[in-house]
């Protein structure tokens, strides 16, 4: 079968299901939505041609909801089911329930997707042909005396991570045997409660090393490119934040190496259709097989933006049938691009996330500006989901100029009503050392842990008049219009003026 | 109008005195008298011309907070406890609906009631023209004009009283 689906189901809310249906428009793939009890006026609903409630606001009861997915699917005729990130979208079981149903899973296929979820396993099995690994527990655990034993056979420091895990959830550094027992069994608590599944295990924790990834793309005859890197080192607790693509650290060898080692991988696993090898590099240009994410990644547009291949579009096509139509030497990197992700949480009171209605919200724009987005003024941000806004993504021939970019973009983009943490993310992106690509993992805690916004006066002032005059008219408008409707609104009125002109 | 404002838990007081057709504003702001233009290109946002720096503000209220965007930051400014609800108290006086008052700044057109005539609710008072365009402001209440405060052809700022009604009560 080679020819293109007529309809999909997309099983997830916000940017990426938008991202998702904007890529099946334009190839003329009519799209089903789905939603929950909270999301039933969320924004994704707008662009999809169809749109079925699946169940109650909490995850398990809806986006996690196999047999209302499922059910949605047959209900609608849908062809095929795009999971998007997070979700269902790396559930092996799920991907082998649509294949019994009928229904493509625009994903690996459900062998390599199980091959590459266990992170212990396909770690051992990359190990066996010479891929760099970072050496850890060969099995995960339960059992806290296996962990101390590993520890203290190893020695530290560690890095405790979740069997089942993903976001950085559960993860614990561990430096000594004093604070060994404590991380542990933290760690898997807050596996049991996230994930449902304790099990953990031990790795040797490199000193802030970077975190580079490769995209690939293979077709389900085994023929795969790369998409050339993404480098992801400004992570919060384990979560990116801020990625972009070149990495500058790599050489055109070390690229090449990388590169062809993610094929390796993705040979070893029988990987199908879009994933990305995740890699660490140590201070030395060493780099080491850390995981495979199989799956659309939240970071693709940095590399849809300096190759000018559509991922959405590769994966559709991939999982339509059809073969593989890229050629490695024809991919090519051009110019650089950065993405920063808007979250709804408060970067000044320890990123508690933010709920609430968007009051206001106006999108940046601009040449090389791209705004892959969720919510719109008005939108409800739920306590349910993880609370990423948005993706705000800046292209640029070179490197400082797409700083420039994407900083002016985040000086320009007003959400009200909710906090958000855009101001932190430009601060990241103007500081000193991230402009001269000094980055790896330990850049935030190094350089941003005490972040406050700043407090300008000038700002302040400007604030203060611009507040008592919408206030004093806003004020006078409500009286108003309360008892004359056809009285236009002040504002209105005020908006003949023009810069420079006087109508 | 008069505003008190909290932010980085410091006072701020705002008087906005007078403003003109063409959108001139007269204030004093933390005592210091300043001159500003302001315009609006749409509902939760303004610009103002400052000391010559044009500055577009993004402003948005809830729950008595008054969110401010300007230039990448976010100012947040509460109300005073012992003012609270300035914006309402103004709304007050403004709405108090026995004095009508400029809702912006404008030439008033024509004044349609005399001393002494009896108005019913919905019925136009005052033709004010603001911006090229030319609004009735019109009754609330049944009253009787107890006081007109200004004749045609007279600027009046945001908030000026223009007509005094007594109320007629049932």
């Amino acid at each position: 079968m080679s020819s293109m689906f007529n309809k999909i189901l997309i099983a997830n809310r916000g940017e990426i299901a938008i991202r998702i249906m904007r890529a099946c428009r334009e190839l003329g793939i009519e799209t089903v939505a789905v939603y929950s009890s909270i999301d039933k006026n969320a924004l994704h609903l707008r662009f999809a041609d169809e749109a079925v409630y699946i169940g109650e606001s909490e995850p398990q009861k809806s986006y996690l909801n196999i047999d209302n997915i499922i059910a949605a699917a047959h209900q609608t005729g849908a062809q095929a089911i795009h999971p998007g990130y997070g979700f269902l979208s790396e559930n092996s079981l799920f991907a082998e329930r649509c294949l019994q149903e009928n229904i493509a899973f625009i994903g690996p296929n459900p062998e390599a997707l199980r091959l590459v979820g266990d992170k212990i396993v396909s770690r051992e099995i990359v190990a066996q042909y010479n891929i760099p690994v970072i050496p850890g527990m060969e099995n995960k655990t339960t059992s806290i005396d296996e962990c101390i034993a590993f520890a203290e056979k190893y020695g530290y420091p560690l890095i405790l991570k979740t069997s089942a895990g993903g976001g950085g959830k559960g993860m614990r550094i561990i430096r000594s045997k004093a604070e060994a027992k404590s991380a542990i069994e933290a760690g898997m608590r807050e596996a049991q409660t996230t994930f449902g599944d304790p099990s953990v295990y031990l790795e040797k924790y490199l000193e802030q090393p970077r975190h580079v990834e490769i995209q690939i793309l293979a077709d389900n005859s085994g023929n795969a490119v790369h998409l050339y890197e993404r480098e992801c080192s400004i992570q919060r607790r384990h979560q990116k934040i801020i990625e972009e693509s070149p990495s500058v650290i790599l050489d055109s060898d070390l690229r090449r190496r990388m590169g062809e080692t993610a094929l390796k991988v993705a040979a070893i696993s029988g990987y199908s259709n879009a994933g990305t090898v995740e890699f660490l590099v140590d201070s030395d240009n060493n780099f080491y097989f850390l995981e495979v994410n199989a799956r659309l990644q939240v970071e693709h547009p940095v590399t849809e933006l300096v190759t000018g291949i559509d991922l959405v579009h590769a994966q559709l096509r991939i999982a339509a049938g059809e073969k593989l139509w890229l050629n490695q030497e024809n991919i090519r990197q051009n110019g650089h691009a950065i993405e920063c992700r808007i979250y709804a949480e408060d970067p000044a009171r320890n990123f508690l996330p933010s709920a609430g209605k968007i009051l206001f919200m106006q999108e940046p724009g601009g040449p090389g500006i791209r705004h892959d987005c969720g919510v719109i003024t008005g939108s409800e941000i739920s306590v349910y989901y993880d609370p990423i806004l948005s993706k705000l993504i800046s292209w640029a021939p070179d490197r400082e100029t797409c700083c420039k970019r994407i900083a002016t973009a985040l000086n320009d983009f007003p959400i009200l009503g909710i906090r958000t943490n855009i101001e932190y993310l430009r601060d990241i992106i103007t500081h000193p050392e991230f402009s001269k690509g000094n980055i790896n993992t330990g850049f935030i805690d190094r350089y941003m842990a005490d972040w406050q916004p700043k407090s300008e006066s000038a700002v302040i002032d400007r604030a203060v008049i611009a507040a008592g005059l919408y206030g004093g008219l806003n004020d006078a408008r409500k009286m108003n219009t309360a008892g004359s409707p056809e009285i236009p609104s002040p504002w209105e009125m005020l908006g003949d003026w023009r810069i420079g002109s006087r109508k | 109008m008069d505003f008190e404002f909290v932010v980085d838990g410091k006072i701020k007081r705002l008087s906005l005195n007078s403003g003109t057709l063409d959108g001139f504003y007269d204030a004093v702001y933390d005592g210091r008298p300043v001159k500003f233009r302001a315009s609006s290109f749409q509902s939760n946002s303004l610009t103002l011309i400052l000391d010559g720096r044009v500055t577009t503000a993004h402003i948005a209220e809830s729950d008595g907070r008054i969110f401010v965007y300007i230039s990448g930051k976010v100012v947040e400014l509460g109300v005073p406890k012992s003012t609270q609800n300035e914006y309402s108290k103004e709304m007050v006086e403004y709405g108090a609906q026995d004095k009508i008052s400029a809702p912006m700044p404008g030439k008033i057109v024509k004044i349609l009631v005399e001393i002494g005539e009896t108005v019913k609710p919905k019925q136009p008072l005052i033709v004010l023209e603001s911006m090229k365009m030319e609004n009735e402001i019109k009754s609330t209440i049944d009253g009787v004009v107890k006081a007109i405060k200004f004749n045609s052809g007279d600027l009046v700022g945001p908030g000026q009283t223009i007509i005094e009604l007594s109320r007629l009560t049932e």
